[in-house]
């Protein structure tokens, strides 16, 4: 199962874009998957369809929301993709809004992708971490972040 | 043994991140469960059979849990101390003997 640092560079990585609002937001995190090949086109779709149907649970933390469509909705290959925002928008969740941090993931079955979605929730929910992210300018700082997280990790584990 | 049903709109996303927080909650609580994600599409006729929902605070006008199956709802679905508080107050609530049963 590959990482998040594995999934996360150059091509699904797009930092301090502005954005009208969280429609575009979400195509721009489903752009970067089509870029590396992850998903069809129409999986960009899907990913706007299923905030416009079941409204905007997707934001899942204060400032974060993680935009996914189906498998069988035009994803190729598990994968993440990371849009930060220099303003942040509304997705209409009163709790959770504005966002300016989405992970848009694809995945090809329903736990392919669950390694990932777990670095991302341990990253996300550290608070200092996740003002980082919002901050970062750079690529290299989330990928140091990432590097950071790993060794974390390793330390907890008996490998 | 519990059975949860945690719910999202594609059973992909925010229901595997409820899953994520409620393991380390209910084994500290000591509560054993086997917990299914499901969407929000499939809810209403796996509902039916679970002991317990978990779900986002914004998948209520979705999703309308069963009167009679205590359900969970969380609003910051990655912090910890949220998921276990709630959980803690509705298993002491509906399901006391089940808390360090294990």
């Amino acid at each position: 199962m590959r990482t998040l640092r594995e999934m996360l560079n150059e091509t699904t990585i797009l930092l301090q874009t502005s954005v009208r609002d969280w429609r575009q937001a979400v195509r721009l995190g489903g752009k970067l998957l089509v870029n590396a090949g992850a998903a069809k086109p129409e999986y960009i779709d899907a990913m706007v369809r299923c905030v416009e149907e079941l409204g905007p649970y997707i934001v899942i933390a204060p400032g974060l929301a993680i935009p996914h469509a189906r498998p069988e909705e035009g994803a190729l290959k598990t994968c993440f993709s990371l849009v930060t925002l220099k303003t942040p928008v509304e997705f209409g969740n009163p709790d959770n809004d504005p966002v300016n941090v989405l992970f848009s993931f694809s995945a090809t079955d329903k736990n392919a992708h669950i390694e990932a979605l777990r670095q991302m929730c341990t990253l996300c929910s550290d608070e200092e971490t996740f003002r980082k992210i919002q901050e970062a300018e750079q690529m290299e700082e989330i990928l140091d972040l990432l590097e950071e997280s790993k060794v974390s990790n390793r330390g907890r584990s008996t490998e | 043994m519990l059975k949860i049903l945690a719910i999202c709109g594609n059973g992909m996303g925010s229901a595997l991140v409820l899953r994520m927080g409620l393991e380390p909650a209910l084994a500290d609580l000591g509560v054993q469960a086997n917990i299914t994600c499901t969407s929000a599409g499939q809810a209403g006729s796996m509902a039916q059979f679970a002991d317990l929902i978990i779900l986002p605070t914004n998948l209520l006008p979705v999703v309308d849990p069963p009167d009679d199956i205590p359900s969970v709802v969380v609003t910051n679905l990655i912090n910890r101390e949220e998921v276990y508080e709630r959980v803690e107050a509705v298993l002491k609530e509906h399901y006391p003997e089940e808390l360090g049963s294990v």
